[in-house]
């Protein structure tokens, strides 16, 4: 490197005019900083949400709606970045012994929950207490939450930075209160005329939250004035209200994504959240039948449902954990083979998985999509001579019906929420009744590695396609810095006047001011 | 030398990859010296993948007909990342400093006379000073900020130095105007200020004795910087005479050397690590 010496006499004369110069420029630019104010607007798919941890249903399409909305007005002991860091929240430090089974949290000094009493380690233990996996204790000592499992727990870091794990106290009515950046003032719902995708007109309730900036926040206040939601936006009018200014960011769904680039709507994706899987059912008798299943498996083309079905806007699956959560999931590879599927079922007796003997399909998640991935799960089986038969939830539930049949196998949507794999796949095996949870930490990605594939090889359950999260973003909003597993991080967001005043679609890439 | 199929799907950086083979293949040579295997039939296949949290390392060796894997996981925040960066010509700059703590602004001081080079790092509470010893920056003084420490979500300080007055400094703190000293441990006195934030700074070159102005581009924080060079005179409708890239978005620009060399506090997208870049001009335009 040159560096260089300087002939000072000749700069120094122009020392003094520069000085006025620079004040001058220090006030012309100075409204390069983030902008405090204004109210965002936001409109989420999901009919309903609530903030409250304890009643959210791990896996549920849901989940992504009440977490990130818990995240305005709760925060976690700590969290992760985008790059690997632990970073600390409501915990300022953190410890554990040698054998990894007892962990403990010190919490910020100074911090108040949003009615100006005092976090103490109490309220954080009462709060994770019920939210907490099996084997997993937790208890408060001074000013420390200890954690204690009955386990090795390496895992507890990802665990606690994720999911429901929110440090709330209960308010006399019941409500939990936070020590987040916004406050919840009002929820309130409301009926309007929806005009679906099809001519027919409906009424839809819509549900909306008005969220406040906390100007006592111990991270400091948001740079908004609040947040407006609206719940049960149908996605064509999502985009619409962004395109127009109604909305600042508005979440899309998948079948939109491509109209929303079309438009040159700044669009934001995440990793693959939402797993679409098949699930036999362990207690119909066609479920033990192993050439059957592998029959089906083998007949099932991931490849065109992630790519023609969904547009290119899925990754077809071929483990339960995606790639991005497990480090591994590469390993398993798309299994499609017709001419051995066709074996397998020339072998099988022509009753089983026949013309008048169907495998009865149910689709246990609501929408389009799981409806046209079940047609396309009978279109593929029928290929190899197996006949499948697709059926809604009030189909199984006829009241005209003598008796209701169960189902051989489900199509469920799975939506991951920890950033612990071991423990998301704990959850996942769980939920689907797949086989008794065995003790022991699945932390270790070789044993988890080694369950994953016993499950896989035993196909009683399915992966079929992997789904990311969208959102679209008006041009006026500013510092969006999610992160890949779909929190959105609304806090540090903020609103640039002049680009709200002129929303018009803009280009996709990020462009704007320097804070 | 044991053939190794090495796949890093870009869970580290390139030269830290390059660097885990050798260690990785040096440790296969000395537990098997006798497996001389050829080019295209490598029994080790080794995969680097990323997760939120941590690297997963899987080995995937070959058992007659199929592999046989061995997963390991080690944490992200274990393995530092090296950036990529590019710079121009004219503009050269030099990293002094790197932490994963936010850091508000930061002063490069050459020692003269003899004495060390100092760095001083303004981070949300306190004040920092390292001064170089045997080529490695070693923490002299941290002084707390007390009363002026910043509590607000994107926290800004400014350092400004004279070297007329080498033993003092002041701190623009969140609305207060703090002075200091830098050879004792006394505490910040401080007074409400409302002074405007700085923008960018001056630098002056031997080459044509013109003193110019240092900006950056000014994105949003997602984006990296360029800082950019412009004539003082118009340095709103200049176009610049010479850039270069910054690792992320530029935090602050100051001195400690009048206008011998800048100081740029930056935050490292790629890393996502505080950064402290000594700025100057080279001869050449």
């Amino acid at each position: 490197m040159r560096s260089i010496a300087l002939c000072w006499p000749a700069v120094s004369k122009r020392l003094a005019a520069l000085f006025v110069l620079f004040l001058f420029v220090s006030a012309a630019l100075a409204s390069t900083k983030p902008r405090y104010g204004g109210v965002l607007h936001v409109e989420l798919l999901a009919q309903s949400a609530t903030v409250d941890p304890r009643q959210w249903k791990v896996g549920s399409r849901d989940f992504a709606a009440n977490e990130r909305l818990a995240a305005l007005v709760f925060d976690r002991l700590i969290s992760l970045d985008n790059y690997g860091r632990f970073i600390p929240q409501l915990a300022t430090e953190w410890s554990h012994d040698a054998s990894l089974r007892r962990w403990q949290f010190t919490l910020r000094a100074g911090v108040k929950f949003s009615d100006g009493a005092p976090l103490t380690a109490a309220d954080a233990a009462a709060a994770l207490a019920p939210l907490l996996p099996e084997g997993l204790q937790v208890s408060a000592s001074g000013n420390s939450v200890i954690f204690q499992s009955s386990e090795s727990r390496p895992d507890l870091l990802e665990l606690l930075a994720s999911g429901r794990f929110f440090i709330f106290r209960a308010a006399p009515d019941g409500s939990p209160l936070g020590t987040g950046a916004f406050t919840l003032d009002e929820v309130s719902k409301s009926a309007r005329a929806a005009a679906s995708d099809s001519s027919a007109t409906s009424q839809s309730s819509t549900q909306h939250l008005h969220f406040s900036a906390n100007e006592s926040c111990w991270a400091g206040r948001p740079f908004l004035d609040a947040i407006d939601v609206t719940l049960g936006v149908p996605p064509l009018r999502a985009l619409f209200d962004l395109q127009v200014g109604k909305a600042d960011i508005v979440e899309l769904a998948p079948d939109v994504v491509r109209r929303a680039n079309q438009s040159n709507v700044r669009v934001w994706s995440s990793s693959p959240l939402t797993l679409y899987a098949l699930r036999f059912d362990v207690a119909q008798p066609k479920a033990g039948n192993e050439k059957l299943r592998e029959a089906l498996s083998l007949s099932l083309d991931r490849t065109t449902m992630a790519g023609v079905l969904l547009q290119k806007q899925a990754e077809p699956a071929a483990a339960l954990l995606p790639q991005w959560l497990s480090g591994y999931a590469f390993l398993f590879r798309l299994e499609m083979d017709l001419d051995r599927a066709k074996e397998l079922r020339a072998s099988l007796p022509a009753n089983v998985a026949g013309g008048t003997s169907p495998l009865r399909l149910q689709t246990d998640t609501p929408g389009d999509l799981a409806r046209l991935l079940a047609e396309r799960v009978a279109v593929n089986a029928r290929q190899t001579g197996l006949s499948v038969q697709p059926l809604s939830k009030a189909a199984l539930h006829d009241a005209n019906a003598h008796a209701p049949e169960a189902a051989d196998v489900h199509l469920f949507a799975w939506r991951f929420s920890s950033l612990s794999s071991g423990e998301e796949l704990r959850l996942l095996v769980k939920a689907t009744h797949m086989e008794e949870i065995k003790e022991g930490s699945f932390a270790d990605p070789d044993r988890r590695y080694a369950w994953e594939r016993k499950i896989l090889e035993e196909r009683k359950l399915m992966p079929l396609v992997a789904l990311p999260e969208y959102a679209g973003l008006a041009p006026a909003v500013r510092d969006w810095q999610p992160n890949s597993w779909g929190e959105w991080r609304l806090a540090d967001v903020w609103l640039e006047p002049s680009a709200q005043k002129n929303a018009q679609p803009s280009a996709t890439t990020n462009q704007g001011v320097r804070p | 030398m044991n053939c190794v199929n090495w796949n890093n799907h870009d869970a580290v950086s390139e030269a830290r990859s390059q660097q885990l083979k050798s260690a990785f293949v040096e440790e296969l040579e000395g537990k098997h010296s006798d497996s001389q295997a050829p080019a295209n039939n490598c029994s080790v296949s080794v995969f680097l993948e990323r997760t939120p949290a941590q690297i997963v390392i899987t080995a995937g060796v070959e058992n007659g007909a199929s592999n046989q894997y061995f997963l390991a996981a080690i944490p992200r925040a274990g393995i530092p990342m090296e950036s990529s960066s590019s710079s121009t010509p004219r503009l050269e700059k030099e990293l002094l400093w790197q932490q994963s703590d936010r850091i508000l602004d930061a002063l490069f001081l050459r020692g003269e006379n003899g004495m060390s080079d100092r760095l001083l790092v303004l981070s949300k509470d306190s004040l920092t000073t390292y001064e170089k010893e045997s080529g490695a920056w070693k923490a002299m003084q941290s002084k707390p900020l007390g009363e002026a420490a910043v509590s607000q979500r994107a926290p800004r300080g400014e350092l400004y130095f004279s070297p007329d007055q080498p033993d003092r400094l002041k701190i623009i703190l969140a609305g207060k105007s703090c002075q200091t000293t830098l050879s004792d441990a006394s505490a910040l006195s401080c007074q409400q200020s409302s002074e405007n934030t700085r923008t960018g700074m001056l630098l002056a070159s031997t080459c044509d004795s013109r003193v110019w102005w240092l900006r950056a581009d000014g994105g949003d924080v997602t984006v990296p910087d360029h800082l950019e060079l412009v004539n003082p005179s118009l340095p709103q409708t200049q176009t610049s005479i010479a850039e270069l890239s910054m690792p992320g978005p530029v935090l602050s620009l100051s001195s400690g050397e009048a206008l011998r060399a800048d100081t740029a506090a930056v935050f490292n997208l790629a890393t996502g690590n505080y950064e402290v870049y000594r700025i100057v001009l080279a001869c050449g335009f």
